[in-house]
């Protein structure tokens, strides 16, 4: 007798994948981000100064909740991935095992 | 208001490396990881159907929060670009300072180079051509769809935002100025179209433009026709409302006028309201006005076009209207007693106040007369006007300090009754009476100023009781009954028996106030 896992490991696989490409990318585009900011705005002599920077750096205006929340944010949904990887590797773990257990029974 | 400061070139290249980078992500998101993840929702039946940002009920997936986290960091960061931009404009147009840096110095700065340098400026420079270019973008947003939801949100998002507005304005043709005051403007219905109150936002940005003092000609021109020429409509009295809060768009709109818009919006029309609506838009440019001179010239030109016009079909707001428009120019106009009691002083502060008065009133008078006779009014009618004009003068003549209590307000009424009297007099009494009443009127006037030097005199404590030389050693206090007491010993038939009264500051006989000498 056989039992049907109704799981496709593929798809899995491929997102587990992908989550860690998120994670990367994500956390490359927070450090690239973080280093214009760096060269761009901090440069000396000319940094950008104002009440424009404030709100940039802590939110207000158009600049939404501002830079150090939005690189938190950015921080937040790289950890978010890892975690949801490791959700979707033991599912795919889970599923192998039930497999090897069929092939076994069978 | 604090410095800012930044290099341009530093914040375009911010923006755009950022957000290009950002746009890159965000695909990858929709194109890679978005099907990845529905496969894998569809897929996950038997093993991984409860994880949180994924697969679990109801709590979303981590593809569109990273979508969602991504646009709001790519809406921030492109505003660096505006910032570079405003900062580009400031040190472009003279408004702030450019310094350009070391590395700059061998090579020959100008031309298109000030985006190299460290501009130096005003955050209030910065933030109102951020607004400036915003409303812009809105202008090309609606030339483009029309106008649709998004432009009425972001409309009324900025409705108080004079650059804002008068970069969205000015970025119309006039064609399109007409199609967005009919659109939001000109309903007709029982309700607005939207359910919300399109036109008193429209209203309100409209004259939050005009406050900016940089709407185009061509828009004011537009504004202008578009009110000259529409019969009666909800937008004008909205309009009208909004430039009455606005002193300085009343100001502006109504300067941007011509002499036929101007007296044509000032007639209004038989039956309906808008002529007391524009005299109070007109009352709201005279307090923006800078002097007294500046603010009778509006009151001039609004009094003489309501005037001279015999469309006047008295609501019950135009008392009010006429008397808030009088009372807003006689704030400017009226001066603060002078310091002292010197005789020349005191006798060209009650010139003034007599002939600021007569200035204020006559003309009102001569046209609620004219009105009176051709409209039927009802003596109370007028009476309730006229005491609305009269008491706004009279309370706005600077108190005079020293005076006992109560005794300045004594004062005023009792002119206001005068005056009150005197005016609806002329103005309901048959026409053969007319000039006496009129003389009436500005003995009343002569009066009041007078009773004022009195009063002024008595709170300085230099009039006495008794002749010179017998004066008493106490002076009379700047009581409502000394002020009469005086008047009256001087209007006395019996002036040798009459009480007499010596000024300490003339050194004897009040009498030598020759201003004073129409009382005697």
């Amino acid at each position: 007798m056989s039992i049907a896992v109704r799981y496709d490991l593929e798809a899995g696989e491929n997102l587990s994948s992908l989550l860690a490409q998120l994670n990367d990318k994500v956390t490359a585009f927070a450090q690239y981000r973080a280093g214009l900011r760096a060269s761009q705005l901090d440069c000396t002599p000319g940094q950008w100064q104002g009440t424009a920077r404030d709100q940039f750096e802590n939110g207000g205006g158009q600049f939404g909740d501002g830079y150090a929340s939005q690189q938190r944010a950015l921080q937040g949904m790289a950890e978010e991935a890892l975690r949801i990887k490791g959700q979707v590797d033991q599912a795919n773990q889970e599923y192998l095992s039930a497999r090897r257990q069929t092939a076994n029974v069978s | 208001m604090s410095d800012a400061q930044a290099i341009p070139d530093n914040l375009f290249s911010y923006s755009g490396q950022t957000t290009g980078a950002n746009t890159d992500l965000a695909q990858w998101v929709s194109g890679m990881l978005t099907s990845a993840v529905r496969l894998y929702q569809e897929t996950a039946i038997d093993l991984g159907g409860d994880i949180d940002g994924l697969t679990a009920p109801g709590g979303g997936s981590i593809d569109a929060s990273a979508k969602s986290l991504l646009g709001r960091i790519r809406d921030a960061d492109k505003q660096v670009r505006s910032v570079g931009q405003a900062f580009l404009d400031a040190g472009d147009n003279g408004l702030g300072t450019v310094r350009y840096p070391a590395w700059m110095h061998n090579h020959d700065p100008g031309g298109d180079l000030t985006r190299y340098a460290i501009v130096t400026t005003s955050d209030g420079t910065i933030s109102g051509d951020l607004s400036s270019q915003q409303g812009a973008r809105l202008a090309g947003y609606y030339r483009t769809h029309g106008p649709d939801a998004y432009v009425f949100q972001q409309l009324a998002q900025h409705q108080n935002d004079p650059a804002y507005t008068a970069a969205f304005f000015n970025g119309l043709t006039p064609v399109q100025v007409n199609d967005l005051i009919s659109t939001y403007g000109d309903w007709r219905g029982a309700s607005p179209p939207s359910g919300q109150d399109e036109s008193g936002v429209l209203a309100t940005a409209l004259a939050s433009a005009y406050a900016s003092g940089e709407l185009s000609s061509a828009v004011e021109k537009q504004i202008a026709q578009w009110l000259a020429l529409m019969p009666a409509d909800r937008f004008r009295p909205l309009f009208y409302a909004a430039l009455a809060k606005n002193p300085q768009a009343a100001l502006n709109f109504i300067s941007s006028l011509t002499p036929q818009q101007f007296d044509k919006l000032a007639a209004g029309a038989f039956g309906e309201p808008w002529q007391s609506e524009f005299m109070e838009a007109c009352t709201a440019a005279i307090d923006a006005c800078p002097d007294g001179a500046s603010a009778y010239q509006v009151f001039s030109k609004i009094t003489s076009a309501v005037t001279s016009g015999d469309t006047w079909n008295p609501y019950e707001n135009d008392g009010q209207a006429i008397a808030d428009l009088v009372a807003a120019t006689a704030a400017k106009m009226l001066t603060s007693p002078p310091a002292g009691t010197g005789q020349q002083q005191l006798e060209a502060w009650t010139v003034t106040i007599r002939s600021t008065v007569w200035k204020l009133l006559n003309p009102w008078m001569k046209w609620l007369k004219a009105t009176e006779a051709s409209n039927q009014q009802t003596n109370a009618t007028v009476q309730s006007v006229v005491s609305n004009i009269v008491n706004s003068v009279l309370g706005n003549i600077p108190a005079l300090p020293g005076l006992a209590p109560g005794a300045f307000s004594w004062l005023m009424g009792q002119a206001g009754t005068g005056l009150t009297n005197a005016i609806t007099s002329a103005i309901t009494e048959p026409t053969e009476d007319s000039a006496q009443s009129q003389a009436a009127l500005a003995g009343t006037v002569t009066l009041l100023s007078e009773r004022l030097a009195i009063a002024k005199l008595l709170a300085e404590g230099t009039i006495y009781p008794g002749s010179p030389g017998h004066e008493g050693t106490q002076p009379l206090a700047a009581t409502p009954a000394n002020i009469d007491a005086i008047v009256n010993a001087f209007n006395s038939p019996n002036p040798d028996t009459a009480p007499q009264y010596s000024i300490r500051a003339q050194g004897g006989d009040l009498s030598t106030y020759f201003f004073l000498s129409g009382i005697k």
